[in-house]
Parts: structure tokens; sequence; C-alpha cells
């Protein structure tokens, strides 16, 4: 076997060419004519890629929750260990009106009805650079009438500065101007107004990103406007994000005896409808314990994927997915509790923070 | 340029691309979705300045749909793959995704750096950069395992 990097990754090279059935080389010169290259100068595109590519999908909510924070003004609140010894309460039986200092760490009870995987917790703390009195701070949810639901869903949130922090993004022509977009951590599409950069974010389709950018404007009061009339859209929620947000998020994955694994998410986000618009194909209101919720599904080529999502405080949201029934993301929502940050890395030992 | 002439030669390098990003199965079903919405909209697309890194995005999104049901580390099979030095699949798994296509693409498939930083819409100093950076990992990754075992 050799021992040659290059050697060893031809090799490989070859064998996804047998894998694949078909031929991934770059053909010989002087075979083909080679194309004209039009490799436009773009230091957008020259930043460093600093998305994790292990295990994108149980962050996926998180990662677009982090969204909120971009551009954000100074580091408020500290990540503060609650090592409160007071009793596990129901994540979801009432939305407590107050934060808590850090992140929202929530476990199952009985805790080991399930097998706890993959514990991560990062924060995501604003540019102390940033303006933080130039700071627009608001966005809208939009989609379609769907029955009791929505569907077609997107986001768009301005900011003061480019939210462009990391990803490759492409550049596209649009009817408004150039713009650019990223497929990850989902369809994202940035475009600058004067000094202002509105932020598009939807589940999937890159159109139905664009399209909205065509119709939204931002007025004399500096709040954005969209022409509803417009493909039947609807906003269904304004939301305000405070200068003074730091992003906490933390996640692990459930696997239930019979093998169905879960994701449960805790992120800092004023509306569990913010990170649908990346996340879901469909939302519809519902209640869990009395505190509002919302399910929202997407059809995955292996099957349907569920989640439940609600806001547990003013500014922190919680949900659980994945691709098995509404029933059994149900059961784990209504097991959660919310406990100290010790409990929880004692339930996650392996868990990882950035 | 034709459809035709254009998927001779760049239609092969949106595959290899996709491969490189999410693996054999789903970066070949990409390809196969983003090159036949080529070319039905070929009127509109071949008339842009990089016809490649545009269906190559279009792959992204029909990929992205799919790999939603495959955790990523599923991106570089952990198959048993002949000669080649089994601590290379992790290592090559670790990576980020534009490191993973860069190394793959320039050094497994053989496409220039130019040429990748036109399918990634990103520059020729960004490929390099990836590309270093990405290999000096898989060349700690080997060295480690040669030294474990």
């Amino acid at each position: 076997m050799s021992t040659d990097l290059d050697d060893q990754l031809a090799m490989y090279g070859r064998w996804l060419e047998r894998r694949c059935g078909t031929d991934l080389h770059a053909p010989e010169p002087g075979k083909i004519a080679l194309s004209p290259t039009d490799v436009a100068s773009r230091s957008v595109n020259d930043m460093e890629v600093a998305t994790p590519t292990l295990q994108p999908r149980r962050r996926l909510l998180l990662a677009v929750a982090a969204c909120v924070v971009i551009g954000v003004g100074i580091a408020g609140l500290a990540v503060a260990n609650r090592q409160s010894s007071a009793p596990p309460t129901p994540v979801n039986d009432a939305v407590a009106s107050i934060d808590p200092p850090g992140s929202l760490w929530v476990l199952p009870d009985p805790v080991d009805r399930y097998q706890l995987l993959n514990g991560y917790s990062f924060t995501s703390r604003p540019d102390p650079e940033s303006d933080v009195e130039s700071f627009a701070p608001n966005g809208l949810l939009l989609g379609v009438v769907d029955g009791a639901g929505y569907i077609g869903l997107r986001s768009i949130s301005m900011y003061d500065s480019s939210p462009i922090v990391n990803g490759d993004w492409s550049p596209v022509d649009t009817p408004s101007g150039p713009a650019f977009v990223t497929n990850e951590p989902a369809v994202l599409v940035a475009q600058q107004r004067n000094d202002r950069w509105l932020l598009v974010t939807t589940s999937s389709e890159t159109q139905l990103a664009l399209d909205l950018l065509d119709v939204v404007s931002i007025d004399e009061q500096n709040e954005l406007d969209v022409d509803v009339d417009v493909d039947d859209l609807v906003v269904i929620h304004r939301y305000v994000v405070s200068p003074a947000d730091v992003g906490y998020t933390a996640s692990f994955q459930a696997l239930t005896v019979d093998q169905s694994l879960l994701t449960v998410e805790t992120a800092t986000a004023s509306t569990p409808l913010f990170p649908a618009a990346g996340v879901a194909e469909r939302i519809e209101p519902t209640q869990i314990n009395g505190a509002r919720a919302w399910i929202a599904t997407r059809a995955d080529p292996e099957g349907e994927w569920n989640a439940l999502v609600w806001s547990q405080t003013p500014n922190r949201i919680v949900a659980v997915s994945g691709q098995v029934g509404l029933d059994e993301v149900t059961q784990l929502a209504l097991r959660l509790r919310a406990v100290d940050e010790t409990a929880w890395k004692l339930a996650l030992p392996d868990a990882t923070a950035d | 340029m034709s459809f035709e002439s254009f998927a001779v030669r760049d239609g092969i390098r949106v595959r290899a691309g996709l491969v490189a990003a999410y693996g054999p199965q789903v970066g070949s079903d990409a390809a196969a979705e983003a090159l036949s919405y080529g070319w039905e909209h070929w009127d509109r697309i071949g008339e842009m300045a990089n016809p490649a890194g545009y269906l190559y995005r279009v792959g992204q999104t029909a990929a992205r749909k799919a790999r939603r049901a495959t955790p990523i580390a599923d991106t570089v099979e952990h198959a048993s793959i002949p000669d080649v030095e089994p601590a290379l699949i992790p290592a090559l798994a670790d990576l980020s995704e534009s490191q993973r296509i860069c190394v793959l693409l320039v050094v497994a498939f053989g496409w220039t750096r130019v040429e990748t930083g036109e399918l990634l819409g990103i520059d020729e100093s960004t490929v390099r950069t990836h590309l270093r950076r990405g290999l000096a990992h898989l060349r700690n990754a080997l060295e480690v395992s040669t030294d474990v075992h």
C-alpha cells in the first residue's frame, strides 16, 4: 500500500469513480478546449469556512438561530453556571417570564429513558467593534396560508453590517441588485441596501428567497416593508432582537429503545418561528402543556421530519425534532425538564463546547 | 456554447464537485438533477458567465434536501477500500466541506485550482488555502495513524 498522500487520494478518487460509475477526472489537456475562466475578484468569498461539517443537521436550528445575533453590538450577558439545587421543573408547563442567565439546559425525565448522545453547546458573542446605535433590530417571518398553518416560509432580517461572516457565499444578480447566496446552514441570501444589509432565510428553494428580495423595501421609519399582495404572502410574525443579545445554544440527541433518533435544542431567539424558516416547509400552531408551540414539518427523502418548537422564556426557544412521527417528538417534549449546567454535563459527559 | 459541449467538460466538473462534497450517492443524484435542470434551462444558463458554478449551486440545493437524512460523516464512506490507508477516510470526513472539495478536485481528480475556484465561486487563492490546510490535516492524521499502529 502506498503511503504517499497524493497516491492515496488518487486511489480514493478512482474508487469514487467506480462507485459513481462515471468519470470525475479533468479531461487531459488537448483533448478538449479549455473553457475560459471567469473568476472575478470577490473578496466576500475569501473568508475562511468556519462552519463545522460534522453533524450539521442537528445544529440547523442553532445555526439559524445564531443568525439573529449577527451584527449585534457589545457583548452583554456573561454565561453563568447555574448550580441551583432547586428541583427540576417541566420546561413546558408554562412559559417563564425571565430568561436564564446563560444557556437553557434541559434533559428528559427520567433521563435513562433515552440514550443521550452528542451534547454540544456554544455561545456566539457579538462583535465588540459593531456600532450598537445603528443596529436595526427587526425582521419578518412570511409565508403562505395553508389550512391552519403556513407554507413557503421565509424570514428577512435587517442588519447594519454585512451578515456574511462565514461559509461559502456566491454572488448572484437579482432584479433588486447584486446579492450573495449560501446554502449552509440554510438557504441564505444577503443583499446590501444603501447602508443596510438584508438577510433572507428559507429552508430549501433559493428562488423563494430571491423572490422576497424583489418585494421588500426599507421604509422612512427604517423598518422593513413587504408588498404582501405578491404571491399570497402574509406576514406571520414580526420579531425584534435586543442589541444586547448573546447567542446561547445547547443541544443533544436522544436515542429511543427502538433506535429512533431525536434532537433536542435550546437556543437564543425571540421567537421559535424565526429559525423555522430555515428548516421547515410547513408550520402549524399547537399547544404543549398550555404553552403556545408550533409543529414544523418537511418531507425528507427518507421520511417525514417533525419538530415541536416553543418559547420557554421571552428569548429562549426549545426545539425537539427528528425523522420520527410527531407522537415520538411530543413524548420527548413532554418529558423535558430544566436542569442546571452541572446536571446536563453529568448526563452528557462527552459534550463539546465552542 | 451548446449544452452538449458544456456537459463534456464542465458537467464532469460539476459532478466531481458534488461527489466530493456529498459523497457518491447523494452527490451523483444531485449532479443528475443539476445537469437535468441545466439542459432544460440552457437558453438562460448558457448565457451566464459561470454556468458550472450556477449548476453546482443548483446541485447543492438538491443535495441539501437529500443530505438532511444522511449524517455528514457518511459523506466520505467508511467502506473498506482496497489499497487506501484506512485512516484517510475518517481524516477526509474531518475536513471542512470546502477543504475536502478542494483536496479531492485538485489532487484526486486533477482539476486546476482556477477551475475548482470557479466551480465553488471562490478565488484561486482561497482554493490554495483550503488545499494547504486540508492536506496538512490529512498528512498529520496519517502520520498519527502510522505512529499508533
